[in-house]
């Protein structure tokens, strides 16, 4: 078990007021049975005229945010106290590919018609040609399922350069595809098409990793980003989670927030700005930092709302 | 011209189909029985123009659309109504009130338990799949009802029986298309009305009222609903205006609402008013920008998802309804039927597949030229091929994509419909008739608008649709919907004081190039002798300036020379004017009355004619058509002062006038007698004082030759004179001082427009120095005007993302 400490601040001038901002954040760690939270505050500058909280189709825990007044600026940031379980790796299962797309498609229960729907095309997942052949590759008949995702994460991360200069979230997954680079949502994006055109059941993850610091160097503070990766539906598994990014099969240190289709569903942050801004100048900075054991590992779970200074 | 008064009796069912109106025997069914001695005694043609101007009088002709095919030609409406008897009328009500608890209960499954895919009785990927599957719609638990309003198209087949064709859950199209039809058919065709006696609508719009109502948050006494529409521009504006007129509810657009506190609110003059319930005429996915919207699809209320989530707003239908208008969904209806209700389907939809199921989709592909196929689009909208009357070319395209992404096709059938007479070309004639009928659901149940409006299937046409039952006989003459409840005379949404204010303006603006144009061309045809007097350059200037002021002069400014030219100017500036007029009342047609919105009607007939007479050669066809429309803006002036209640609405109305009439008043003073040499003035004294409405009281006062001092007097000074500058700044001071005070200065400016008259009075200042002293202030007031009570309507876009 590890407890860690997450600061995700988001900061946008806007170069001019705006008249009002409705926004829709998805900062807050689901708690699982492989992590809990222990404490969570989301604080947003300046103070919102109206906030609301509630839990998606997916169970994800959003925050609604309005603010009606004239602003220049404003900073949203989640900070948040969870203990993480490090993963074993996944028992070897005999099934193979197809047996797990046979058994995925005849699920009824409310999981399994959620895993039937993340089967299909999404907004920012969508089939190919291109995409069914890169697939295809990994996909031979028979080939054992967990020993296909692991070819499938190995050949992304060996195939594509990590690239935070191309691509952002509008990037379509082509482009990806044929420039062979990217960043971790559209290896996630890319990971997802991989699975679903051969009929498995995948879904994006959103979340956190703390980036290692290499050896005798202290860690980064700002240096790491909002992380993105993937779990397919194995039935007599669940979520087989895999970031391909880092060609991790289970992914180790990360930190869930939520789950959708894509990007879309579990964007960190979307937002509608009324009186549209002159400019938008972002910036991000993410801090995962490992927390020796101490009280806060004792905190009680709470939602705290906290007005911004 | 008049039609062979014997052709309804000669009239001749198509053999071997199911008509309406006769038996296989050719004897007639009832009630067309009671109806066809009516038809006999009237000219239907005649009765059909009736129609035709009592449509074009409401200012739909233009407007008033049945399909998204060709918006500017609505089908004529015609006289002879679609009768059923009251044997059919129980069978299809009873079978539509059952598909109205249906949809309800399959909208309310899909978005809550989904039992309907847990058991698989609906595949889940054709629900899931769907971009008319709104996820975001999951989280928020449906009012029961969440379909409250819905549309259902229905044919009787060639033997007589009902058989659905397509329905309408997320917007209820057609409805206010249904009221109109009938409150003109009851106009057109009283003898009939009272002959057949068709069931009264009055109690289910009533109903349709408390429903609505019973849709607000708990804790809300005397909720207010509003008609949530996408544009002026939107092609179902007419219809929807025309309903929330009806129904007494204020029409607005996404801009005109704002999410403030867990509640939805209504842009109005000077303050939020509460919104309880939006009956919704823009579809789910353009209803919300932050949780709805599809990739670049904006619009809509942000945070109006979270609101209903939060139970601050009622809505009809629930957000997300789209998913029920699914082709494919309904070739699983009874199964759905037997499931969610636990009763045996009444009234079947034509035969439906969706291709998402292999074998459905191989059934489909072997016969695509027989049947409609349905591809939703990215943004939920449906593209619909008619493969009967496709190309090979294009059914084999078709086909390539259909492979693509079966799941994103359904297919249906389509159903040869029955006949009914119709009045087509003159002559009755059987033609093949859809029904779209309106289903209300209730937490007490359900209940089917007696009546509805029919579309000729091949044929030009839309009818009224009349319900004779003699055990329950309506009103000889059917009552429009009972008055509505709620007071709105303090309402005025924020964007309609904005269109009331710019239909003062234009016209105004109208007026006074009309005006002015016409006295230039009656003066001209006084100078016998020559077609060019040298006045006649000046009194140009003087067009110029008045169609410049008015903003309606192209961009390259210079004055023109030639008179035709002018004229053609004037006609274009007039145009452009003429369509602000129109434009500005069609948004404001809540706060017109039924006489100033009929004039507005004649106002956009007049700004058609002129297009034509712009290429005339004589100028008195010009003249006159000038003449005709004068005398419409009187009337239009005229319907403002008389029959417009004195609220905040008026005065913004008002205002606009009064504004553009100083304005240009100032323009065309200035560019024709500042600085005139005495032998133009005479001439150029009457066109000014002719445009000015000024002529006869002129002459009236002062019985002697035109002097330029005793004009300005008359037309600048004189706060008697309703066409003075000065009465105008008298006006507008009024109306200033009654506004809530948001702004002192703007009084100051008032004042100091007055204050510069003053002083021309009293120090004899040279014209062209007391326009511009005058004018500078009232246009410093315009614009604040604007930036203080309309400065609402900002753009949304979307938050920059990176993560």
């Amino acid at each position: 078990v590890t407890t860690y400490q997450v600061t995700h601040r988001t900061k946008y001038r806007y170069g001019a007021p705006i008249a009002s901002a409705y926004l829709l954040a998805a900062l807050t760690p689901r708690d699982l049975r492989s992590q809990r939270v222990r404490d969570h505050h989301l604080r947003c500058t300046p103070e919102p005229s109206d906030h609301a909280e509630f839990d998606d189709a997916a169970g994800n825990h959003l925050t609604f945010l309005s603010l009606t007044g004239p602003h220049d600026s404003l900073e949203l940031t989640g900070i948040t106290w969870i203990e993480v379980d490090q993963p074993g790796a996944p028992p070897d299962l005999a099934s193979h590919w197809e047996e797990v797309v046979a058994e995925t498609v005849a699920a009824r229960s409310l999981d399994g018609l959620d895993a039937r729907e993340l089967r299909l095309s999404s907004r920012y997942v969508r089939p190919s040609p291109a995409l069914s052949e890169y697939a295809a590759a990994t996909f031979d008949p028979q080939r054992p399922i967990i020993d296909a995702l692991r070819d499938l994460s190995s050949r992304i991360h060996r195939d594509f350069a990590f690239d935070p200069e191309f691509s952002d979230v509008a990037t379509p997954l082509q482009d990806v595809l044929e420039h062979r680079r990217g960043v971790c949502q559209d290896f996630a994006h890319l990971y997802i098409g991989c699975a679903r055109s051969v009929g498995l059941a995948a879904r994006y993850v959103s979340g956190y990793v703390e980036t290692e610091p290499p050896l005798g160097q202290p860690k980064l503070q700002g240096a790491d980003a909002s992380h993105a990766w993937c779990a397919v539906y194995v039935p007599s598994l669940g979520w087989v989670d895999v970031d391909p990014t880092n060609d991790q099969l289970p992914p180790r240190r990360h930190v869930t927030i939520g789950w959708g289709r894509d990007y879309g569903d579990i964007a960190p942050l979307r937002g509608v700005l009324v009186g549209p801004p002159a400019s938008q100048q972002i910036e991000v900075a993410v801090d995962v930092v490992a927390q020796p054991e101490g009280p806060h590992a004792q905190t009680p779970v709470s939602q705290v709302w906290a007005n911004g200074a | 011209m008049s039609i062979d008064h014997r052709s309804a009796d000669d009239y001749r069912a198509m053999a071997g189909q199911w008509d309406a109106s006769r038996a296989p025997d050719g004897t007639t069914r009832s009630p067309w029985d009671q109806l066809e001695p009516v038809l006999r005694h009237v000219d239907l043609v005649e009765r059909q123009q009736l129609a035709a101007r009592l449509v074009a009088s409401e200012g739909a002709a233009q407007l008033l659309h049945v399909d998204r095919g060709d918006p500017r030609t609505p089908p004529p409406l015609d006289p002879i109504p679609y009768c059923l008897d009251a044997t059919s009328w129980q069978k299809l009500r009873e079978g539509l009130e059952q598909r109205a608890r249906l949809s309800d209960a399959i909208v309310r499954d899909l978005y809550g338990p989904r039992r309907l895919l847990q058991d698989g009785v609906v595949p889940a990927e054709l629900v899931m799949g769907d971009p008319r599957y709104l996820r975001a719609c999951r989280s928020i638990v449906a009012r029961v009802p969440a379909v409250t309003l819905q549309t259902v198209d229905v044919v009787r087949d060639e033997s007589g029986s009902f058989v659905v064709v397509g329905q309408h859950l997320d917007l209820a199209a057609g409805l206010g298309h249904a009221v109109f039809n009938r409150a003109i058919t009851s106009r057109a065709m009283p003898e009939a009305a009272k002959a057949v006696a068709p069931l009264d609508q009055g109690d289910w719009w009533g109903r349709l009222r408390d429903a609505l109502s019973a849709l607000a948050p708990s804790d809300r006494d005397s909720p207010r609903v509003v008609v949530l529409v996408a544009g002026v521009d939107a092609v179902e504006y007419f219809e929807y205006a025309y309903l929330a007129t009806t129904l007494g509810y204020n029409l607005v657009q996404g801009d005109d609402l704002v999410v403030r506190n867990g509640r939805l609110s209504l842009r109005s003059f000077g303050q939020l008013e509460p919104v309880d319930v939006v009956l919704r005429a823009i579809p789910s996915v353009a209803c919300d920008a932050l949780e709805l919207s599809v990739e670049g699809l904006g619009g809509g209320v942000p945070g109006l998802a979270m609101t209903a989530r939060a139970g601050g707003v009622g809505l009809a239908n629930a957000l997300g309804s789209a998913i029920g208008d699914h082709a494919g969904l309904t070739s699983y209806e009874a199964g759905m039927c037997e499931q969610l209700l636990g009763e045996r389907l009444l009234i079947p939809t034509a035969p439906s597949y969706w291709l998402g199921d292999a074998e459905q989709c191989s059934h489909v592909l072997a016969r695509l030229d027989r049947l409609d196929l349905y591809g939703v689009n990215d943004d939920g909208s449906v593209t619909i091929t008619r493969g009967g009357s496709a190309s090979d070319d294009a059914l084999h395209e078709l086909e390539q994509q259909v492979r693509q992404s079966p799941h994103r096709y359904s297919a249906r059938a389509s159903v040869a419909s029955s006949t009914t007479p119709a009045l087509i070309d003159r002559s009755v004639v059987p033609v093949e008739v859809v029904m779209r009928c309106a289903v209300l659901n209730t937490a007490d149940g359900a209940a089917v608008l007696p009546g509805g409006v029919a579309r000729g299937r091949n044929a030009p046409a839309t009818k009224d649709v009349w319900i004779v039952d003699p055990e329950l006989v309506g009103t000889a003459r059917p009552r429009p919907p009972a008055l509505p409840q709620v007071d709105l005379r303090g309402s005025l949404p924020a964007r309609s004081a904005e269109s009331l204010f710019w239909l003062g303006r234009h016209a105004e603006r109208t007026e006074m190039i009309a005006r002015t144009t016409n006295s230039i061309a009656m003066r001209v045809e006084l100078d016998a002798r020559t077609s060019a007097p040298e006045w006649l350059p000046r009194a140009l200037r003087g067009l110029h300036e008045v169609c410049r002021s008015a903003g309606t002069v192209r961009a390259d400014g210079s004055a023109p020379v030639d008179l035709w030219t002018v004229f053609r100017d004037g006609a274009a500036s007039l145009g452009i004017s003429l369509s602000g007029v129109v434009t500005s009342a069609r948004a404001a047609r809540a706060f017109l009355s039924q006489t100033a919105w009929r004039v507005v009607a004649r106002v956009e007939n007049a700004r058609i004619a002129l297009e034509g007479v712009a290429e005339q050669e004589h100028m008195f066809v010009l003249t006159e058509s000038l003449d005709d429309l004068l005398l419409d803006l009187s009337a239009l002036a005229g319907a403002g002062m008389e029959s417009v209640v004195r609220g905040p609405g008026w005065m913004f109305w008002d205002i606009g006038r009064r504004i553009d009439r100083a304005l240009l008043t100032l323009g065309l003073i200035e560019a024709t007698l500042a600085a005139a040499d005495e032998a133009d003035v005479v001439p150029i004294a009457e066109v000014v004082l002719a445009s000015c409405e000024s002529l006869i009281a002129y002459r009236r006062r002062y019985r002697s030759d035109l002097r330029s001092e005793a004009l300005v007097d008359l037309v600048v000074f004189d706060s008697s004179n309703p066409r003075s500058v000065a009465f105008q700044l008298d006006r507008l001071r009024e109306h200033h001082s009654t506004l809530p005070q948001r702004d002192r200065d703007m009084g100051e400016l008032l004042l100091q427009a007055a204050e510069a008259l003053a002083e021309g009075v009293e120090r004899n200042t040279p014209l062209d120095t007391l326009v511009v002293a005058t004018r500078g202030p009232l246009l410093d007031y315009v614009e604040c005007f604007g930036a203080t009570w309309f400065s609402h309507v900002d753009v949304p876009g979307a938050l920059g993302v990176r993560s």
